[in-house]
């Protein structure tokens, strides 16, 4: 009987490689380990043998049951743990929510990095100025037709007059004094106009101002600085055209015109067929503002711009409407 | 402004290419278009005292093209009887800048011809009688508004030119009454005000075809005053648009003496002789141009020859040049050209800024990151980076805004931030915090929620928010984080992890939550943010059910607003190396049943100090109230790390601080350990 339980393991042994299922499994276990199994049928005879020869073999009989339990065991573990890892790579997935971040924020960020690179520092100021701050300083005087040029929210106030910035040059002044030249300085900021709302014109947005001052910060430098920056903004080189132009604070004063970004100059619908696209005003800054900076005019000049910053946004991912940008749509701000 | 082509040509000794003049103009003057015959010019404001008429545009067209300018010249006969025997002038005040006139007798006055009211419609203008058209006729050419008083109407045949009284009543030609601000400029008799200077003429000294002897004004007046004036009475004029931008005291002159020409041309009047004058014109502006600061402003050389000539085209009168700079007379009527830079202006503008070539910018040093718009950009993303959206809205509030959180905005700020002149009620309030806008912003994308396809609003905003302090303007930068979602608990818990996760992206170690009351007017649930130092540096709350039915919100709204000025305080950016504990930590949880009114911040300091420096760390992770625990009771639960950094701790070590723990928490709070 010793013999039929040897055989009974080594078959038990032998056909190990052949299971490969969980069905071969179990049929291993009803041929070995069933209750009309193989090794059942043997305990059924070693029962009935006498008490000496009875605990000899059945020490044998627990060891080899062991061992085919054992082999079962392993089997069924390497089997089961192929049937857990069982799934289908085309499921969907579940869903991630992803933020997003303003497109302004975005834009502003990518601009701050440019101007970074060409040796400008990053300022912020106040929303609400004074007037001395928003206009005086920058020789727009009370009473003077120029201050039309800025319809202006004004704030009920009990002391001096104060409003809401309608331009970042409200910082200039401020800042010359503050920092010494020679001075780069970029200051983006949200502004306020007294304006009737369309497609074009927003009664907030932002701005970019720019502020340079020391040897070398000449109309030359300028154009550089605006192609410098429109190319790497718009990922290509486009023309920049300065056109005369006035404003209190500059003199000499330009209007910076680019090459029209969707034609490349050829006319298209967004530059009403000119080519070009009005991007921003620029010129040298006023004596007026540096005296009033107290900086020595016969020392040092520098130069001085202003950018609509939706306007250069809505021209690169073709944004038909200003007021999208305030308008707290999800589906306007989950696009960016 | 729009010109006929013809009008200007007049003035020039060849025709112009006006496809070319257009281009020119665009480039270094005005914008402009070519349109059937006319030009259509934006003459920029500084430049309409001399380019904002026929005659200067003419100019201005001559420098560019090199062209040249002509005057047709006019004469006309005096008669032998003086002004001074109709007419005599005072001036009280020297706001008036400077006062011509003549007069002129017998004129008939009547309808005007054809091409005077063809030129007058072209211009904008109505056509009123012969003498009225004719004056503004000469206007148009010169740019300068005169006026023509019917002598018979002037009491005693006196002018008075003097600040009005305050109130002083004025009857506008259209015959309104209008009350003036005191120190408006008039023109008066003895007894009435013949016109409103630089603004209107009144109806009681006014032009009639039955007129017969004229007294024709030439003025400048002080452009703030006209201005304010035009402003206060909300009566703007061609007149007053253009003496608000300066009108040169010679081409005053000069258009008397041709309107006086016209008239007795047209109307047959006979010239008094001589006319009057208030002050000598005024001497031109002299200015040093230096050639060395024309290099600066341009970056290159521009031969003096050329500078030369740019100014000559100009009609600059050159006194002197050295090596070094040219000392020059502006034109009279360039009232813009007043100083070195605005002749810099000149010679760049005339030279060209196309020719201008572009130069890399001079770098002075590597710029400094503003470590503030640093830290609000990371806070930006860290927030993107958890799945919320950064929106922007409009940063005012309306009426109904306040009234719905008055009591919580006057708790915060003495009193809001007004808007004089708000674009509607919409947005009459500076807003106070964000998260009122916030609300409408949920109401309305909600409303979007068949594209969005998720009623959970996750949203955030940086942006300034402000009020009156102890009368001052506080304007300061919040942060504001709005959640929304059909489910309460999962907003509520998601804020406190937000807050938590914006804690430890900060390297603060924690805010804490005070005061954490119920049912206030505002919110249903509300508490203040503090960090271990800073009293308050926010709140969050749960927007009170009956303002939301006011802003038909059917869902729970949870806000969260931080001072982002306070919340910089503590970034913490800079990391140092912590030597990693040598031995291992032991982890113990406990749970408690406590009052409900035992705030969780009081339990761990309790624990602190029984554990003392054994425990490292304590982590609250579940908070209960409700069945089966009784209503005043809230179970609570902790995760204890204990740790020495001299040795293993042992568990017998730890069994006995538990107890301890346990002993004491029961002793002061009564706490079942469950
Ligand atoms: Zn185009």
């Amino acid at each position: 009987m010793k013999e039929e339980l040897d055989s009974i393991l080594k078959e038990a042994q032998e056909v190990k490689n052949n299971i490969k299922s969980l069905q071969d499994l179990e049929n291993f276990r009803i041929k070995f380990l069933g209750k009309k199994g193989l090794l059942k049928n043997i305990l059924d005879k070693i029962v009935n043998l006498p008490l000496e020869e009875r605990k000899e073999l059945g020490n044998y009989f627990n060891f080899v049951k062991e061992e085919v339990e054992k082999i079962y065991k392993e089997l069924r573990e390497k089997l089961e743990v192929g049937r857990f890892i069982k799934f289908d790579l085309h499921h969907p997935g579940r869903k991630i929510s992803k933020g997003h971040l303003h497109i302004i924020t975005q834009s502003i960020n990518k601009i701050i990095n440019i101007f970074s690179k060409i040796g400008f520092d990053v300022e912020l100021g106040r929303e609400i100025v004074t007037e001395y701050e928003n206009f005086d300083s920058l020789n727009i005087p009370p009473n003077h037709p120029a201050r039309d040029m800025w319809s202006t929210l004004w704030i009920k106030s009990q002391k001096e007059k104060l409003l809401l910035r309608t331009h970042t040059s409200a910082h200039q002044v401020e800042i010359l004094k503050k920092k010494n030249p020679p001075l780069k300085v970029i200051i983006p900021g949200k502004v306020y106009r007294h304006e009737a709302t369309d497609a074009r014109h927003e009664m907030q947005f932002h701005q970019l101002e720019g502020l340079a001052v020391g040897e070398g910060c000449n109309i030359q430098e300028l154009k550089g600085i605006f192609s410098i920056f429109f190319e790497e903004y718009f990922g290509k080189k486009l023309e920049v055209i300065f056109r005369s132009s006035y404003f209190p604070f500059t003199e000499p004063s330009v209007e910076v015109d680019i090459e029209c970004v969707l034609c490349k100059g050829r006319g298209c619908e967004v530059c009403k067929n000119s080519g070009y696209l009005e991007v921003a005003g620029a010129g040298m800054i006023h004596t007026f503002v540096l005296k009033e900076a107290g900086i020595d005019t016969n020392k040092y000049y520098g130069y001085a711009f202003g950018l609509g910053v939706e306007r250069i946004i809505m021209l690169k991912y073709n944004i038909p409407d200003i007021r999208l940008f305030h308008s707290s749509d999800l589906r306007f701000i989950k696009q960016f | 402004m729009k010109f006929r082509l013809k009008d200007i040509e007049e003035y020039l000794e060849k025709k112009p290419n006006w496809r070319q003049v257009v281009k020119l103009l665009n480039k270094k003057s005005f914008e402009s278009i070519l349109e059937n015959g006319s030009i259509e010019v934006d003459i920029l404001p500084n430049r309409f005292a001399d380019a904002g008429n026929i005659i200067g545009l003419a100019k201005e067209i001559s420098a560019l093209t090199g062209i040249k300018f002509k005057l047709p010249k006019f004469k006309f006969k005096e008669i032998n009887k003086k002004f001074s025997d109709y007419i005599s002038i005072e001036c009280k005040t020297d706001k008036c800048l400077n006062y011509f006139g003549r007069v002129i007798l017998d004129v008939k006055n009547d309808e005007s011809p054809k091409w005077l009211k063809e030129f007058l419609e072209n211009y904008g203008l109505n056509s009123i009688n012969l003498i009225v058209d004719l004056s503004n006729f000469v206007m148009i050419k010169y740019g300068t508004p005169l006026h023509v008083f019917d002598l018979a109407k002037i009491e005693k045949n006196k002018i008075i030119i003097r600040e009005a009284k305050e109130a002083e009543e004025f009857v506008s030609l259209k015959g309104e009454i209008f009350k003036l601000p005191k120190g408006s400029i008039v023109i008066a008799d003895s007894k009435k005000i013949l016109a409103l200077a630089g603004i209107q003429g009144s109806k009681l000294a006014e032009i009639t075809l039955d007129t017969k002897n004229i007294f024709v004004e030439a003025a400048v007046f002080e452009p703030s005053i006209i201005y304010k004036t035009s402003r206060a009475l909300n009566l703007q004029t061609e007149a007053s648009y253009r003496f608000e931008r300066g009108v040169p005291d010679i081409n005053v002159l000069r258009a008397l003496e041709y309107l006086s020409y016209l008239v007795s041309k047209f109307c047959k009047g006979k010239i008094a002789k001589k006319y009057f004058q208030l002050r000598p014109i005024e001497k031109p502006k002299r200015v040093i141009l230096r050639f060395a600061k024309i290099k600066d402003y341009l970056g290159f050389e521009i031969k003096s020859e050329y500078i030369l000539k740019v100014l000559k085209s100009l009609n600059c009168n050159v006194i002197k040049k050295t090596k070094e700079y040219i000392y020059v007379e502006t034109p009279l009527e360039r009232l813009d050209l007043k100083d070195e830079v605005d002749l810099i202006e000149e010679i760049i503008r005339i030279y060209g800024y196309d020719k201008v070539p572009t130069r890399f910018p001079v770098i002075y040093k590597i710029s400094k990151i503003n470590e503030f718009i640093d830290f609000e950009i990371k806070i930006k993303n860290f927030l993107k980076e958890i799945g919320l959206n950064e929106i922007l809205t409009y940063n005012f509030i309306d009426e109904k805004d306040f009234e719905n959180f008055n009591l919580f905005i006057n708790k915060n700020y003495s009193t809001p931030i007004e808007i004089l002149n708000p674009i509607s009620n919409l947005y009459k309030f500076y807003r106070p915090f964000i998260f009122i806008n916030h609300i409408k912003t949920v109401e309305k994308n909600l409303g979007y929620y068949n594209w969005l396809k998720t009623k959970d609003i996750y949203i955030f905003e940086v942006g300034n928010v402000g009020g009156y302090v102890n009368n001052k303007i506080n304007e300061k930068k919040n942060l504001c984080i709005t959640l929304s979602s059909e489910n309460l608990d999962k907003i509520l818990i998601d804020g406190k992890s937000i807050l938590n996760y914006i804690a430890e992206s900060l390297g603060i170690e924690k805010f804490h939550i005070s005061s954490a009351k119920l049912g206030t007017e505002e919110f249903d649930l509300f508490g203040f943010i503090h960090t271990e130092v800073e009293k308050n540096i926010g709140f969050i709350g749960l927007i009170n059910k009956n303002i939301l039915n006011k802003y038909r919100i059917e869902q729970p709204v949870l806000v969260i607003e931080l001072s982002l000025d306070d919340l910089f305080k503590y970034f913490r950016e800079e990391k140092y190396y912590q030597p990693i504990p040598p031995y291992p930590a032991v982890f113990r949880d406990i749970s408690l049943i406590v009052p409900e009114y035992i705030q969780s911040d009081v339990i761990e300091n309790e624990i602190y100090e029984v554990a003392k420096d054994l425990l490292e760390e304590i982590e609250l992770f579940d908070i209960y109230q409700g069945p089966p625990l009784k209503d005043n009771e809230k179970s609570i639960a902790y995760h204890l790390i204990f740790r020495s950094p001299e040795r293993t701790l042992t568990e017998e070590e730890i069994n006995m601080v538990m107890e301890k723990i346990i002993k004491r928490l029961k002793e002061k709070f009564g706490a079942i350990v469950r």
